[in-house]
């Protein structure tokens, strides 16, 4: 029994050093997921971003339409004068706030994608660290067990002593 | 006013933003629950690690104590070049840590027992009377404490420290014993070499005194004898010998004896000049020759005495010499009457005897050591007439006996056993013939028991049995007379020949010669037979091997054969002369 106890030290360590890699791994599989629902989001936000750039120009078509429709029921050129001016203001205006939902779009994306690299370092981290551990475990347990030694090859006293 | 047309209305409908759901939290529960099974994996680990150490440490204290206990094989292992580590175990192990300091601790205790048991035994023996040097012993216990700790280095510098300081202290008195001992011994050899100094300055001190010739010197402007200034020198020597032993009691003794030595050796010098000059010694007067200023450095009592004793001595090789005349005299005159008795006894015939016993009684007579009349040197010589007497018929039946068992092997002994038992004239002139024709059947006897022993019966006996028979008649008398002497002085009676021509067979003595003349007659004619079949191979004689041999070249064979058999027969020729 003596004899078995550093064996059955060193395979219980075994188990507990995957179970460690496992561990890691574990962390590692959730923390990937987690990048890709990062990007995930991150598309959705920039999606809702071009909305809004949709439904600015869609606002400026309908002042630009009633400007023109106002302008031409009251018999004023709709295309020349303060009619044409308040078209090119609304143009402006409109544009403007087309081009930052662009922006946002842009910045959300990214934003997206710089944490789902950062969730997929951490997942790599927490890989490396189960392996890591598992490994130190083993290593313990050989140590241990080289430690504990034994009666040395030349050593019987029955054969070599008497 | 234009009618409105119809338009799509908007619902408002817009993205849904994506639902969140949290992958790391996930991740990091299933995680957490492979680090609680590590975690409950790694304890039970330990515990089998700690147990599993435990008992090796329990097995190496164990393993070590029993190694220990062997300290000598452990030792051959070690000189016959093998590893400490495969011996006791790695020290870097449990067991090997715990087995190498158990066999360090036991072997400490077997050593140290065999090295008390070594001082035990020079302890017995300083004390039971052997010379032991302090030096030897101090090497001795060095050279086994030099061994065990260079043994016990091997299993930790800590167990040789210790076993060191045990037998520092364990030596230091036998040592100490030894120191002791050995200084006694000194001392005692310091005495030894003073009793033989002085023993040895006796002679010296003799020979100073004998040797003076009369010379005198001056010393300190005194003048004094060449021989007492010899003698100051070794009187010097002596007490500084004295001093040497640092016993006041030995100077004391030195001192009494150089001065009893001075007058002895002055006496004995003077009493040993008178004996060998006494016509040079006037006692009286007190001259001794060239001696004479010896006789007067001695005070007057020892000068009495010299007188004395040369006086004693004097006397005594006078009487000496008086005795050994009066002695010589009586051993003269006591062989000369010997002689005369034996010359009276002998008989007739010893002639010889009778004239060497009177040459020896003349020589004698010639000492002059007592008084010899002519008459009775003349008697010696003559032959005493004896009245003739008829021979005894009880010695002519003993001597014809001695005859037949053979005490009786020639004629001059014959001669003298006739005389011995009164047999004389015709009756033993009759016994001479009958010995004569006695040995006559005898060697007949011989001749046919040696014949027949080489299974030749007959008349016709071959040239080899005769020849055998010729070397074998000698050598059998001469084995006969000396068997015959050894018998007699043993008091047994005598080997008749017949019964020594046996034993001459029996042990096969002259059977080499004669076989190979057999052998060779037998292999050259068998290599050669059929070119000469005409000559006599198993009998020829000297002359006609030789006449053989003038013959070989007109043989049939080749000139190697021919010079093979030729040597062949040189060889048979040779073997035929010895």
């Amino acid at each position: 029994m003596s004899a078995a106890l550093p064996v059955i030290g060193v395979a219980l360590a075994a188990v507990s050093a995957y179970g460690q890699y496992q561990s890691g791994r574990a962390q590692a599989k959730g923390l990937a997921r987690q990048a890709t629902m990062a990007t995930i989001e991150a598309k959705g936000k920039a999606l809702d971003a071009r909305a809004q750039g949709i439904e600015a120009l869609k606002q400026l078509n309908k002042a630009n339409a009633a400007l023109n429709a106002r302008a031409a029921a009251g018999g004023i050129d709709p295309f020349s004068g303060s009619a044409k001016s308040l078209a090119v203001y609304n143009m402006s205006e409109g544009a403007q706030e087309f081009y930052i939902s662009e922006d946002n779009q842009i910045i959300l994306r990214e934003g997206g994608q710089i944490a789902a690299q950062n969730y997929m370092q951490q997942a790599k981290s927490a890989q490396k660290a189960g392996l890591y551990q598992a490994v130190g475990t083993l290593g313990s347990a050989a140590l241990a067990y080289s430690q504990t030694g034994g009666k040395p090859s030349g050593g019987n006293t029955a054969s070599v002593w008497t | 006013m234009a009618e409105r047309l119809p338009r799509y209305r908007p619902l408002g409908l817009r993205l849904t933003g994506a639902p969140r759901i949290d992958f790391a939290a996930a991740g990091a529960a299933e995680a957490a629950g492979y680090q609680r099974l590590s975690s409950a994996l790694d304890r039970i680990s330990s515990y089998a690690f700690e147990e599993a150490g435990r008992r090796a440490k329990i097995e190496g204290e164990e393993f070590g104590y029993k190694l220990g206990q062997n300290p000598d094989q452990i030792k051959t292992a070690l000189e016959a070049g093998a590893n400490v580590d495969d011996i006791v175990g790695d020290p870097d192990t449990i067991f090997g840590a715990a087995s190498r300091a158990a066999v360090g601790a036991q072997l400490r205790v077997e050593l140290e027992t065999d090295v008390r048991s070594k001082l035990a035994q020079l302890s017995a023996a300083i004390e039971g009377g052997d010379i032991l040097d302090p030096a030897d012993v101090e090497t001795e216990i060095d050279a086994i404490t030099e061994g065990h700790t260079s043994l016990l280095s091997q299993f930790g510098s800590k167990y040789a420290r210790q076993y060191r300081a045990t037998i520092g202290t364990l030596a230091a008195p036998v040592y100490k014993s030894a120191l002791e001992q050995s200084y006694k011994l000194r001392n005692a050899a310091i005495a030894a070499k003073f009793d033989a100094g002085l023993e040895s300055a006796r002679d010296i001190g003799y020979k100073i005194f004998n040797d003076y010739q009369g010379g005198q010197t001056v010393i300190d402007g005194q003048v004094v004898l060449d021989a007492d200034a010899k003698f100051d020198v070794l009187s010097r020597s002596i007490i500084d010998e004295a001093i040497n032993t640092k016993n006041p009691a030995n100077i004391n003794r030195a001192k009494e004896y150089v001065r009893n030595l001075r007058t002895d050796a002055k006496v004995n010098a003077l009493r040993k000049f008178a004996r060998e000059n006494p016509s040079d010694v006037n006692l009286t007067a007190g001259l001794f020759g060239n001696k004479t200023a010896l006789y007067y450095s001695l005070d007057e009592d020892s000068k009495a005495k010299v007188r004395d004793e040369i006086r004693d001595e004097r006397a005594a090789l006078y009487r000496e010499n008086e005795n050994n005349i009066a002695l010589s005299k009586r051993k003269a005159q006591t062989r000369f009457y010997q002689i005369q008795a034996e010359i009276d006894l002998l008989p007739d015939y010893a002639d010889q005897k009778r004239e060497e016993l009177a040459i020896e009684a003349e020589s004698i007579a010639k000492t002059g050591l007592f008084d010899v009349s002519q008459d009775d040197l003349l008697s010696l010589r003559v032959r005493p007439e004896r009245p003739a007497q008829p021979s005894s018929q009880d010695g002519i039946d003993r001597v014809t006996q001695r005859v037949i068992e053979s005490y009786i092997i020639d004629i001059a002994q014959l001669n003298e056993e006739l005389a011995f038992n009164n047999v004389r004239g015709k009756e033993a002139n009759t016994i001479r013939k009958e010995f004569l024709a006695f040995q006559e059947a005898q060697e007949d006897k011989i001749v046919e028991i040696l014949q027949r022993s080489k299974l030749s019966f007959g008349r016709e006996i071959s040239k080899d049995v005769g020849k055998y028979i010729l070397n074998a008649l000698p050598v059998i008398y001469e084995m006969n007379k000396t068997e015959n002497k050894k018998l007699l002085s043993e008091g047994k009676g005598p080997e008749l020949l017949t019964q020594t021509t046996q034993r001459y067979i029996d042990l096969k003595i002259g059977e080499t010669n004669y076989n190979n003349i057999v052998k060779l007659r037998s292999d050259t004619k068998q290599a050669y037979g059929k070119y000469a079949p005409n000559f006599n191979w198993d009998n020829s004689g000297i002359q006609e091997v030789q006449d053989f041999i003038d013959r070989i070249d007109t043989l049939p064979i080749n000139d190697e054969r021919k010079a093979d058999l030729g040597d062949q027969l040189k060889k048979l020729k040779r073997m035929l002369s010895e």
